[in-house]
């Protein structure tokens, strides 16, 4: 036992990565489960997954690629590396039909498999379209087409995520001048990558739940139907607060199903297990000497989670990570108060006097505008209620920021 | 935003944050300008104890400018100036590292150990910053920065100003800054202190640190 162990936890832990291998635990309303039901019907089946901040849906798409690969060729695509405050749909399915491409190209290449003719070609197609190979000079092939591309100066070769982050603007400017083609020639691209495999495609955005509200509004509401002709099965993240909006409603029509991931209300007995689940997953043992709290359940520490994962996390991060910087080889209640304190600091600046004020109301009398807030703030937390239906708690965090601000 | 916020730490608990804390990304929230470059001169000095630092300005880098860098592995990252300029400069800046909040992620953990990067703003600016980067402000590690360290409750203020007395004396007896002071401690090289020094030292930062034994 000592802080060489603390240490070890620290990073096992860490609120910003997935959860080390081995580590993941099934929710208890098997979210999996849910998505790949959702997923089957169709080639085209979209399913619109919602959830907070932090309650885990990046793992659960992280743990549904794992799962479906056998069955699917499945593409996640790093879409945050595309800056979608000014990108749009057709440039997303641009991206992510190259991405797909070479993702499959280099793998066959590894393989030392040359059925890549067709793949190539569409996507050296869709590629030249948006005038993201003007970085070579090119010269015709021996048919007389500009599908060779030879370098003549300059640094390496961009892969597809550095192409469109070095060149958005101009590839942009070239989706505007035409912005169907631009997607035919993706859902080409996305046939290719179907056919080569000899498995349909899943494609999985992940990370548009962090659009900011005009821009939500503006792909959800009224561009949506830019994704209707994708070829293949799709999951994307939305901002939890999309569920409340008036044209949500049309936006399922389109979508087709929802999935919806919650926190779970800490003083649930399965929730609790589930919580705890989690953190024997990734080695601590509130048992073991190194936390000085009286156990996992009777520490707080599951009831000031919110039964958000990440909120959990950070808590004991930040916990441990004091205990560190206080010199101590184990977590003492102090340690996780400061660590707790440490973890609603940001609400001091994200929340204002309106925003305590609303959080003080009942629910009915919220406006829609700041509930939607609150919510993808973190300040206010969905749970799933017995019914199968929607409540909404404040955050135990913010709750008892809430009390230090009636107090002082 | 509420008005009655406290400091959470001090700038010695930002560099442990960077060094040893809980996430990759640390927003350091100073009072003002003059504070903000106080803290970067701490890092800057106190901080090589635990990693390489790099401070760089926003305009010279492309999201924090760890993609020029080829050895990203352990090091920490210092923007001075993240929360500078007017509020479409501030709201594009913040923006673009919410975008890519996860693509800078993965850009620190990079391979082996991860690298930390630190935002140094300023209290005046954090409306704007956290309405335009509420996916960073909820992963970050973010530090309200006060002046001294950071007493926890009226048992630690005897403390603190024990601490601080013993620093000050440090300080004129070396020449050194406080942060020189503070990283000489933490590398194991108290200078040529006399035990007495060393001793009424060790006793103060040990009993504000909490550190037994």
């Amino acid at each position: 036992m000592g802080r060489g162990e603390l240490e070890s936890f620290l990073r096992r832990v860490d609120p910003s990565a997935p959860p080390p291998e081995g580590a993941y635990v099934e929710p208890p309303l098997r979210i999996g489960d849910q998505l790949a039901v959702a997923l089957q019907p169709h080639s085209t089946s979209r399913v619109l997954f919602v959830g907070q901040p932090g309650v885990g849906k990046s793992t659960e798409l992280a743990r549904l690629e794992q799962r479906l690969a056998d069955r699917f060729v499945v593409l996640r695509p790093p879409i945050d590396a595309l800056n979608l405050r000014t990108a749009g749909w057709t440039e997303l399915v641009a991206f992510s039909a190259l991405w797909g491409s070479e993702k499959v190209l280099r793998a066959a290449a590894s393989k030392g498999d040359l059925r890549v003719g067709e793949l190539m070609s569409a996507s050296s197609r869709l590629g030249r379209s948006i005038q993201e190979t003007q970085w070579v000079a090119d010269r015709p092939d021996d048919d007389g087409d500009h599908d060779e591309y030879v370098q003549v100066a300059g640094p390496p070769r961009p892969d597809v995520v550095q192409r469109f982050r070095n060149d958005l603007p101009r590839i942009m400017a070239a989706v505007a001048a035409g912005p169907a083609q631009v997607r035919d020639q993706a859902a080409a691209v996305m046939r290719e990558v179907e056919a080569r495999e000899g498995k349909p495609v899943v494609l999985l955005w992940d990370g548009l739940e962090r659009l900011s509200w005009g821009r939500a509004v503006e792909m959800f509401e009224k561009q949506v139907l830019d994704v209707k002709d994708l070829p293949c099965r799709l999951v994307a993240t939305a901002p939890v607060w999309l569920s409340f909006q008036t044209f949500f409603g049309e936006l399922t029509e389109n979508f087709g199903e929802v999935v919806r991931l919650r926190a779970l209300d800490p003083s649930e007995p399965s929730s609790a297990e589930f919580l705890a689940d989690v953190i024997v997953q990734r080695g601590l043992d509130f048992e073991g000497g190194h936390f000085d709290l009286d156990g996992f359940a009777e520490s707080g520490i599951p009831a000031y989670s919110g039964g958000i994962l990440r909120q959990l996390l950070q808590l004991i991060a930040f916990a441990i990570a004091q205990a560190l910087t206080d010199g101590q080889d184990s977590v003492t209640r102090e340690a996780f108060e400061r660590g707790r304190r440490r973890a609603a600091e940001r609400w001091q600046y994200q929340l204002g006097p309106a925003d305590f004020h609303e959080l003080s109301k009942d629910d009915r009398k919220r406006s829609p505008e700041l509930r939607a807030r609150l919510l993808s703030l973190g300040a206010l937390v969905e749970y799933e209620d017995a019914g199968g239906g929607l409540t909404l708690k404040t955050n135990p965090l913010v709750e008892e920021l809430m009390k230090r601000r009636s107090r002082s | 935003m509420t008005t009655d916020i406290v400091p959470t730490g001090w700038a010695d608990d930002v560099a442990r944050a960077a060094a040893r804390g809980a996430c990759p990304l640390v927003v350091a929230v100073c009072s003002d300008p003059s504070e903000a470059r106080r803290l970067v001169g701490w890092l800057e000095t106190a901080a090589p104890t635990f990693a390489t630092v790099r401070v760089s300005n926003v305009s010279s880098m492309d999201v924090a400018g760890i993609d020029g860098d080829s050895q990203p592995s352990g090091k920490i990252y210092v923007v001075p100036d993240a929360a500078e300029g007017d509020e479409p400069q501030l709201r594009e800046r913040w923006g673009a590292w919410e975008a890519g909040r996860d693509d800078l992620l993965r850009r620190l953990a990079g391979a082996g150990r991860p690298a930390r990067l630190v935002l140094v703003v300023t209290r005046g600016r954090m409306p704007e910053i956290s309405s335009a980067a509420p996916a960073i402000m909820a992963l970050a590690e973010v530090i309200t920065v006060g002046e001294e360290p950071f007493a926890t409750s009226a048992d630690d203020a005897e403390l603190v100003a024990a601490f601080r007395m013993a620093e000050e004396e440090l300080v004129e007896r070396t020449g050194l800054t406080k942060a020189e002071v503070s990283a000489r401690f933490e590398r194991g090289d108290p200078l040529s202190f006399d035990d007495a020094t060393l001793a009424r030292w060790l006793a103060v930062i040990g009993a504000l640190r909490h550190v037994q034994g």
